[in-house]
């Protein structure tokens, strides 16, 4: 074969690189797969709320999805009870990952919404909007929605798009490999948690340290926390006339959220989730109120001794916005059908 | 900033190139080359700021001192030598030793020490190297780089300035100076991006996924944790061909690099691991620093002028302290002193038959020699790859079958890692290197001399070679993009902690 050119040397080894890239990006894989990937110590819930959606046929009623303070703040299996005893028959499930990024929060609420009948879906709200994208978003999010997310004010494009050759690959791979019978040792799946998924009085991470939730702070404590935390802040970046432009990502992500909940005919509220010190209402609120409902649960909060950090309720807090929640849902009409 | 990153491969090396031959294409060649230079002191400081400092101190102290060397009389010449190459080895002996001499005073116990944590400046062995190279040669030839922005390239092309090869600057002012005055053969950058490419793949597809066997077995032996045989053997395999890709890796992609700007970086591996002797292994293996070890320590310690046991003597002072160039630490003076030992003994091997020419050995006794230097070469790789002493005794107690009680289950060897080691192998031991394969060495100004033996690929035959044709081009497209598919973990080089 006749050598080349150099032009026509680099142009055809870059169309090769595209093209293959593309056929990468294209490959099939078990998404089940995908949400194992995800399952270290940070996020252990992940393949649960796959297998919770998918493998488990328990009825879900109402769906909470939030970040960690959703997963420390809601006790499902005692929501489940404190309705019943106010005369409602509903499963619920606390589908959270840990860390912020609304975009996450759209991953998980397609996948419940494609698949199954959900009555209610509860959206964590925040006393402020996360302009960041969830650093996970990535390793569970359909390549579609990779390719499709906003790329304005969107930190994580870029590298998310980058990266999607290579989830791609590893997947299919891996699908092939358990086809084949060829597990790697240490390989998933894991065990299934059961149709509840809550923390008691104890949290056991993945990597075996055990947390005591009972645990109360002193005021002094929490102030210092509370300090620490409002030093870590920033505020708005852009002027108040540009804050679309500044929280694209949690508002493109929240509409889309509330366009599918509309597509399925499930009713949406949003569950506030203060934290210690916050204000009584949050502002993100506004833009969503004749879309929603809000629960907010801020007034049984004000104890200080109800907090583990500035973040997240302890075992009591927990117990007391669950029951408070119990208290909003049992006169909607869509449960006591 | 690595070459397998993000940042690198679509930011800086695309504005480089569109700057450099911006340049060029205006007909401003000077500016070219001078840009080149710029271009390398920022990719440096992309790293540590602070380490600029170090970098650009050392270049003009260095150019400073030569400049001065030349114009002296012989003897206040040496007397200049001598203190250039004190003021060297002072700033890599602070900036890479100090921790570990004040740690091991320390452990005496009897004597306090001022402790204070050195963060080490990237690169620091390879361009105190190449500067010490470059005082000498000035001192024997009595000349000395007149522009300092050439010297400053020399030193600093981003190519090699972090992990080499170490270059001598011999070999690059013919060039610098030609780029200053000739167009570019295109030829050279269809294989720069060939080479890149290959190497490319080397590091993120080999080194990269061979790490995973190699880290599972000697971090749990750093910790104590005991092995099973089939582990350990895992580790220490895995290892000898990630560091081999991994460094081997990092070489051609700087030669490729230096190729898409016109240069040509010498020569740094040729299949080591098919090498039939110690001595051969370092023929073959991190071709530049033997060399400088050869020119710039044996020799003047005494090389082979004073008798047998004086040469043997300086063989392994040589590559002991070549171990502790590769890092400061008991692990890299043990390896250092295993193949000092090694080559001291294949010399009296040699010296006991003769140095009489011998015939090419015939197959089985190839092969035996083969796998003998290999498996010496892996068991050294496990001081090299060790943290502690410990840990790389544990790890060697444990390739020995049954002897150790515990029989822990072998690291993550599942299909993929086992593939790669499969493949790696293949290609380490069968397969023609990067510079056959693309006949690199042709457009070497002092072709590549392979040592004695014979250059036959077991895959490609005599005559391997990979014009630039239209399916070279596509096949190096899909590479480039599995190994872009692989580049969002991007892993550092081993060579560039040293």
């Amino acid at each position: 074969m006749p050598a080349i050119t150099l032009r026509g040397f680099v142009l055809l080894l870059a169309t090769t690189s595209i093209l293959g890239v593309a056929a990468m990006v294209a490959l099939p894989h078990d998404k089940f797969l995908r949400y194992q990937a995800l399952s270290d110590g940070t996020a252990p819930t992940a393949y649960w709320i796959y297998q919770r959606i998918h493998d488990d046929a328990t009825p879900i009623d109402v769906a909470f999805i939030g970040t960690s303070r959703t997963g420390m703040a809601l006790h499902s299996r005692r929501l489940e009870d404190e309705l019943q005893q106010r005369g409602v028959t509903a499963k619920a499930v606390n589908l959270y990952i840990v860390k912020t990024g609304i975009n996450l929060q759209y991953v998980v609420a397609k996948e419940l919404l494609e698949a199954r009948t959900v009555k209610l879906l509860v959206l964590e709200m925040d006393e402020r909007e996360d302009r960041k994208p969830h650093p996970d978003f990535i390793y569970l999010a359909d390549t579609a929605d990779v390719l499709a997310a906003p790329l304005l004010a969107n930190l994580n494009y870029l590298a998310d798009i980058a990266r999607l050759p290579g989830r791609q690959a590893d997947l299919f791979i891996q699908t092939r490999l358990q086809g084949s019978g060829l597990q790697a040792p240490g390989a998933f799946p894991p065990r299934y948690e059961g149709p509840n998924l809550d923390h008691g009085q104890f949290i056991t991470t993945l990597d075996g340290t055990r947390h005591d939730r009972r645990v109360v702070n002193t005021q002094a404590q929490m102030a210092t926390l509370l300090a620490a935390d409002e030093a870590r802040i920033t505020p708005p970046l852009l002027p108040p006339s540009m804050a679309d432009i500044e929280f694209r990502l949690p508002r493109y992500y929240t509409a889309r959220i509330l366009d599918l909940a509309k597509a399925h005919g499930v009713r949406v509220a949003f569950l506030y989730t203060p934290r210690f010190g916050g204000p009584q209402w949050p502002q993100p609120y506004r833009q969503y109120a004749v879309r929603a409902e809000l629960i907010n649960p801020w007034e049984r909060l004000q104890d200080y001794r109800l907090w583990s950090d500035v973040s997240h309720v302890n075992w009591d807090g927990a117990q007391r916005l669950t029951d408070y929640v119990a208290e909003a849902l049992a006169n909607h009409a869509e449960l006591r059908h | 900033m690595l070459f397998n990153s993000y940042a690198f491969l679509f930011l800086f090396l695309p504005l480089a190139l569109l700057v450099f031959y911006g340049l060029r294409r205006r007909g401003w060649l000077g500016a070219s080359v001078a840009s080149l230079t710029l271009a390398s002191i920022a990719f440096y400081t992309y790293w540590r700021p602070q380490d600029t400092i170090v970098l650009l101190g050392s270049v003009l102290f260095n150019f400073a001192v030569a400049r001065a060397l030349v114009q002296q009389s012989a003897g206040r010449s040496r007397l200049l030598l001598a203190l250039g190459i004190a003021g060297n080895l002072g700033a890599l002996c602070y900036f890479k030793y100090f921790n570990f001499m004040a740690a091991n005073l320390a452990a005496t116990g009897d004597i306090a020490v001022f402790a204070r944590s050195i963060v080490m400046p990237i690169g620091i062995s390879f361009f105190t190297f190449t500067q010490i190279a470059y005082l000498v040669d000035c001192h024997r030839s009595r000349s000395s780089e007149r522009n300092l922005v050439n010297y400053a390239l020399f030193v600093t092309i981003f190519p090699h300035l972090i992990a080499g090869p170490i270059i001598h600057h011999a070999q690059m002012r013919p060039q610098f100076v030609d780029l200053a005055r000739k167009a570019i053969d295109p030829e050279l950058i269809k294989m720069g991006i060939l080479v890149f490419v290959i190497g490319l793949a080397k590091k993120v597809l080999f080194a990269d996924n061979l790490v995973l066997g190699a880290d599972a077995v000697f971090n749990a032996a750093d910790h104590g944790d005991s092995l099973g045989t089939a582990a350990a053997w895992i580790g220490v395999v895995s290892y000898t061909l990630q560091i081999y890709f991994d460094f081997s890796g990092y070489s051609d992609m700087a030669i490729g690099l230096a190729l898409l700007f016109g240069l040509r970086l010498p020569v740094n591996f040729n299949s080591p691991y098919k090498s039939r002797s110690i001595i051969e292994f370092w023929q073959r293996w991190h071709i530049t620093l033997s060399a400088w070890l050869r020119d710039y320590l044996y020799i003047p310690l005494g090389g082979n002028r004073h008798g047998e046991s004086a040469r043997l003597r300086n063989i392994f002072v040589t590559m002991l302290l070549g171990g502790l160039w590769h890092g400061a630490g008991w692990t890299f003076v043990i390896w250092g002193a295993l193949h000092g030992a090694y080559i001291v003994v294949n010399h009296a091997l040699q010296s006991g038959k003769g140095r009489a020419a011998r015939p090419v050995d015939a197959y089985p006794a190839a092969a035996a020699k083969q796998a003998a230097t290999l498996l010496l070469v892996m068991l050294a790789w496990v001081f090299f790859r060790a943290k502690t002493v410990p840990g790389a005794l544990l790890v060697l107690q444990s390739l020995a079958p049954a002897t150790v009680a515990t029989i822990a289950p072998p690291p993550a060897l599942g299909p993929v890692l086992a593939f790669w080691i499969l493949a790696g192998g293949a290609i380490a031991l069968l397969a023609p290197n990067t510079q056959q394969l693309v006949r690199y060495s042709d457009r070497l100004a002092e072709p590549l001399r392979l040592p004695p033996g014979p250059t036959r690929s077991a895959l490609f035959g005599a005559r391997p070679g990979l014009p630039a044709t239209p399916a070279v081009a596509i096949a190096c497209g899909l590479v480039f993009a599995i190994a872009f598919a692989q580049l969002w973990r991007p892993q550092i080089f081993i060579y560039f902690n040293f």
